[in-house]
Order: structure tokens, then sequence, then C-alpha cells
């Protein structure tokens, strides 16, 4: 009968208590995909991501050390919307026949979807729409539902703890989104100017809206004459934040906070690294700037 | 007249629901397509060209590329040239990336050959315009080394970021005796280790060896050997040096003596080393010095220091180059030549390769 008893506990406990194997090996585009797969993922997973949290995720050079690691992974969660396109590079380039590559956009509600014919005289456009998007922390439970999905594929035993991870980062995504939206409500101005269209998700996120961005056309320099026309306007509407990713020259934001005093922050569009919790700490971060 | 009516309208649909799908037929074959032209003002002092000391105005090599997916386990590519010599096919191979046992990779058709970092590359990735010429010295092929073939290539079993590649490939050889009509097969290998330095900093050290016959009639063989090494090192978010350089060593079989057949071998080798500098996103500039010695006589040695420097207006869809050289050529004057580059190339952005 004791037998029994603890065969029994240990069956009622096996819904949160990891089945040990070897770790799954996860790859990421992004420190952010990274870091909530960790969350979701727990010890069951061992999770690297490829672009550096201040590098340009748009251009990330293919290095073969790159695809030998994604060889020994699992899974490769990429961002899409033809952000991460030498994701693909290094996918094809691993020679890794059981990867399972998981696209985050899946389920995201694409913002600046272009209509019609796209092509270079509207900048770097991309034809998916901004693939912006784990800018927006709601949109981090949409990707953290898609890890899930693909953690359960890959490793069906361990469902319910991944279950589990996933209830608590929801839960927790979710306080704290409300938090921060409290926060950003009590900015007396709702506009700011971003560097390049990173920016986008987030200004949705806390009802801040764009009023323009430093390039006058995504991935195209800013010239003399554009920003005058942005002098013109932060002065006349009182704009007072422009956020600045760390890879672009400083000069033309310079310039712009010279002219009209606005605040430039630098943040970098990706959280610091790939653990749990860093996702939602880089928010912190950022929104206890803006705040201050 | 109800019949008449009703066929028009069925017509109507099964042709839209026909063009429908055979658009969405299109867009899932239809391969990327980029091409790329390459504008050269050039000027030289060069005694033996017949434009010395006049500035010529040129439309470089045109280049097209095709490139897709053949199945999920194999892509293949195609490159088109068109220069002074016409519509010439460049490349057109296909690889076989996945699906194959213990990481093995295949690859057959025309390609230019994996010897070393800078032949397998194409001319307009340099940071330079003119490759150096060590390489045209050093390895068979008038553009570069590049033949028909077909190569294997698997990773070696590794620990971290380290990435040790061995690659093998059989060549027509025809690039090692380019004025003959009969053929006779060569060979080329390459071993690769490629690793990073903390987080972002990526070392690559390679060796090359490949062989072939220089002359099918007398059977005389070419044999050329070759190591590199190449890393990237960040300054700051906007700025990064890149360290390359390579040696090579040929030996080259010739009869010396056609009565006895008597084979003489001549040696030589020879080097470059290039530092560039990428900063503020759109601007680079750099410095090269490459020097190899005349086959079978050491003493003679070519050498050239070339100074570039490079602008992106745009993204990397147009770029602007300047090139300065001194070539100083064993018991000759030295030969001074500036080179102006407009590159511009449209289709989808290609990952940047290491």
């Amino acid at each position: 009968m004791k037998t029994l008893c603890i065969w029994m506990a240990a069956a009622m406990t096996m819904g949160s208590t990891p089945l040990r194997a070897a770790p799954i090996k996860v790859a990421a585009s992004l420190t952010d995909l990274a870091s909530i797969a960790s969350s979701i993922g727990g010890d069951r997973v061992e999770t690297f991501s490829i672009a550096k949290s201040t590098a340009n995720p748009h251009y990330v050079e293919v290095l073969p050390s790159y695809m030998i690691m994604v060889s020994r992974a699992s899974l490769y969660l990429k961002v899409g919307l033809a952000l991460d396109q030498w994701a693909d590079e290094i996918i094809d380039g691993s020679r890794n026949g059981r990867l399972l590559t998981v696209d985050c956009s899946s389920g995201i509600s694409v913002l600046q979807k272009p209509s019609g014919k796209v092509d270079a005289s509207m900048g770097d456009v991309h034809p998916e729409g901004n693939p912006h998007y784990w800018l927006d922390p709601s949109n981090g439970v949409v990707i953290a539902e898609n890890v899930l999905a693909a953690l359960e594929k890959a490793d069906p035993a361990n469902r319910a703890y991944y279950e589990e991870n996933f209830a608590r980062f929801k839960s927790e995504a979710e306080g704290r989104v409300a938090a921060w939206k409290e926060r950003m409500s009590k900015l007396e101005r709702r506009q700011m100017i971003g560097y390049h269209s990173s920016w986008v998700y987030f200004a949705a996120a806390f009802d801040l809206s764009i009023a323009g961005n430093v390039e006058p056309l995504p991935g195209i320099p800013p010239t003399g004459k554009h920003l005058a026309e942005l002098v013109d306007m932060i002065r006349k509407d009182g704009i007072s934040i422009l956020i600045q990713e760390p890879y672009f020259p400083d000069a033309a934001p310079g310039f712009l906070a010279r002219e009209t005093g606005i605040r430039i922050f630098k943040f970098a569009p990706s959280c610091d690294d790939g653990k749990p919790g860093s996702y939602l700490r880089h928010f912190d971060d950022m929104i206890n700037h803006i705040t201050r | 007249m109800v019949r008449c009516r009703a066929f028009p309208r069925a017509a109507l649909v099964l042709l839209c629901a026909a063009s429908i799908s055979g658009a969405a037929r299109a867009g899932i074959v239809n391969p990327n397509i980029s091409a790329l032209g390459q504008v050269v003002a050039s000027r030289t002092d060069d005694a033996s060209s017949e434009n010395a000391r006049a500035t010529t105005l040129a439309l470089g090599e045109t280049e097209l590329v095709l490139d897709s997916y053949l199945n999920p386990y194999a892509k293949g590519f195609f490159v088109f040239s068109i220069g002074g010599e016409g519509l010439e096919t460049e490349e057109a191979f296909l690889t076989i990336f996945k699906g194959l046992p213990k990481g093995l990779a295949l690859k057959g058709g025309k390609y230019r050959l994996g010897f070393g970092k800078l032949n397998p590359a194409h001319p307009h990735t340099y940071p330079f315009i003119e490759p150096p010429r060590v390489i045209a010295a050093m390895l068979p092929g008038e553009d570069g080394f590049n033949d028909v073939g077909a190569q294997a290539s698997m990773f070696l079993p590794t620990p971290g970021s380290w990435a040790s590649i061995l690659s093998a490939d059989v060549i027509g050889g025809s690039s090692f005796h380019p004025e003959e009509t009969k053929s006779s097969p060569g060979w080329i290998a390459r071993w690769s280790n490629s690793f990073l330095i903390g987080e972002d900093v990526p070392i690559e050290i390679g060796a090359s060896a490949a062989g072939g016959t220089n002359s099918v009639q007398w059977e005389t063989a070419t044999n050329a050997y070759g190591a590199d090494l190449k890393t990237k090192i960040p300054l700051s978010s906007q700025t990064r040096a890149l360290i390359q350089a390579e040696y090579f060593h040929k030996n080259v079989e010739s009869v010396a003596d056609s009565a006895s057949g008597r084979i003489a071998t001549a040696r030589s080798s020879g080097f470059y080393a290039v530092a560039d500098l990428t900063f503020r996103q759109r601007y680079e500039a750099g410095i090269i010095y490459d020097r190899y010695g005349a086959p079978g006589n050491e003493e003679l040695t070519d050498s050239a220091l070339k100074c570039f420097a490079g602008f992106s207006l745009m993204e990397e869809t147009t770029l602007f180059r300047l090139t300065y050289e001194t070539y100083m050529p064993e018991g000759s004057h030295d030969v001074h030549t500036v080179a102006f580059q407009v590159l511009f190339s449209m289709g989808p952005h290609k990952a940047h390769q290491f």
C-alpha cells in the first residue's frame, strides 16, 4: 500500500516535474526569442541566439560557427516577415535534417503591411509587414505560444511542464504589461520619433504615436532636408522622445537634440541575453528610462 | 439561351481558377533573381597598356544571378556574366545540403573552387575592385580558379562554436590546361576551421591544396598549396576591422628536354595581406599588399600595394569604390593605377557570408 501511494504521488507530480533526458537545444535568431524559449522550456532546454542584442538584426553575417551550433539543435526560432533571411543560410548550412524551424510571427497582428507593389523606391520595406513585432510585450505571449507548440511537438513527454511554464510566463507578462501601460499613460506627450521603423509595435503597445523617423524611408540615411522637417515638427508638436538603436550613427539624433532639446533614448531593440526573464526585463529597463 | 449564358460564366470561373493556381505556382517556382552592374573608370601609367595615361570608362562585368530551392534538400544556382566576351556561364551548380548522413553535403556543376578565402567569393563582394595579383599568378584560371566538378564536404566532430569542415572536389581540370582540347581531371581539397573568440570575434584558419595536369600531352602536373587566415574584430557597434591573409605555393612541372622527356619543376610562392576598416555603417577604407615570386626564380618578385575606400550611398544597393595601386614588378618601373567603380545591384538581399 505504501509503495502504491509513493507511485501515485509520483504520478501526480509528473505533470510539473520534467522527465529527465538530455536538454533540447534551441537556436534563435534573436535573444528575445531565446529568452522566451528559456522561460517556457525551463531546465529542459538549452538556448542560444545568433544576433547579439546590440547588433542590427537585419544584417547578420553568416558564420560557419553558427552553422555548426545549429547543426546540433532540435528547434530554430525565426523572427520571420523577411527580417532574418540570413537565418535560412545558417539553417541550410547546418545540414540538419531533423531541425524544426518555427516562424515566431505566426499569429501576430502584423502592422504596416504594404498593399500593392513593393519596391526599393519605398526604402527597405518588408513586403510581409513590419517585422519588429517582439517589441510589443503582448506579442511576447504570442511568441511563447509558438514556442510552446514547438516544444510540445519536439518533446511531448514534458507537455505538462511546458504548459505550466507558459501559464506562468503569460500571467507575469500580462501583469507587467498592465503596470507598464499604467506608467506610460502618465506621459503628457504621446508622440515620439524613431530612428528606424523598429518602434512601431512598441509605440502601439503603449498608446504612443510615431510622428516620424530619423530615416526618411526605412533603411535610407537621413538627409538635411528631412532633418530640417523633423526639427520643425518636433518644435511645433512638442515631441520629447527619440528612440535610437545603438548601431545607428549618433550625428542625426545629436543634431535634433541640439536644435530642439528632444531626449534621446538609446535602446537596443533586443534584450541582453537569452536567459529566462531577460525579455520582460528589457521592457522594464526601457520604460524606467522613459518615465524617469 | 440559358446554356449559352451559363457556359461563358463557367469558363470564366475555370479560367480565373487556372490563372490563380498558375500565379500561385509561379510564386513558388520562380527563382530569386539578382542583377549587378559594375561601371569602372580607371587611369594607369603602365607603358605596356594601350590605354596608358588615358582615362578609360568601361562597363565591367554585368552579373545575373538566379537561385532557388529545387526541393527541400537541394538548391540550384546560376551566375551569368556579360562582358567583353559576350554571355558566359560563370557558375551553374546544385548543392544537396540536407538529408545526407554525418552532415555530408554535395555540390556539382561549374563553380568557383573553394581554394582559400578569396577565390570562392565573387569579386564584387571584395572591398577592393580587382583581386590581388598573387591570385592570378598562383592559381589556375584567368578569372579565378573556376571549373566543372563535384564536391563532398562534411563537418568534423568538434565542440562548441568550432566548425571544422573538410571538403574534397574532383574537377574537370581544364583550368590547369585551358589551351588544350584533351582533358585530364584534377582535384582540390580544403580543411577550414572557424571558431568564435568570445561572442563576436570570428576567426577562420584554412588550408587548401589542388592538383592537375598542365600539359595533357606531356602529363606534367601543377600542384598548388595554400594557407589562409581571416578575422573580423568589432571595435564598436558601428566599426569593425577585417584582417585577412593567404599564402600560396605552387610547383609547376614542365618538359625541360623534349628529346629525353626530362621534366623540371619550377617552384614559386606568394601571399597577400589585407586590413579593412568599416565605420559609420556605410564607409570603409583599407590597404592590401601582395608579393609573389616568378616560377623557378624566387629572386624575381613582383609586389603591389593597394589603398582602397568605399562608400555605400543607400544601404548596400549602390556602392562607390576607389582604389589606388602601386604595382612594383621586379626589374621594371613602378606602375600606378587609380580606379573608381560604381556598383549597383537589384534583387533580394543576400546574407553576408564570412
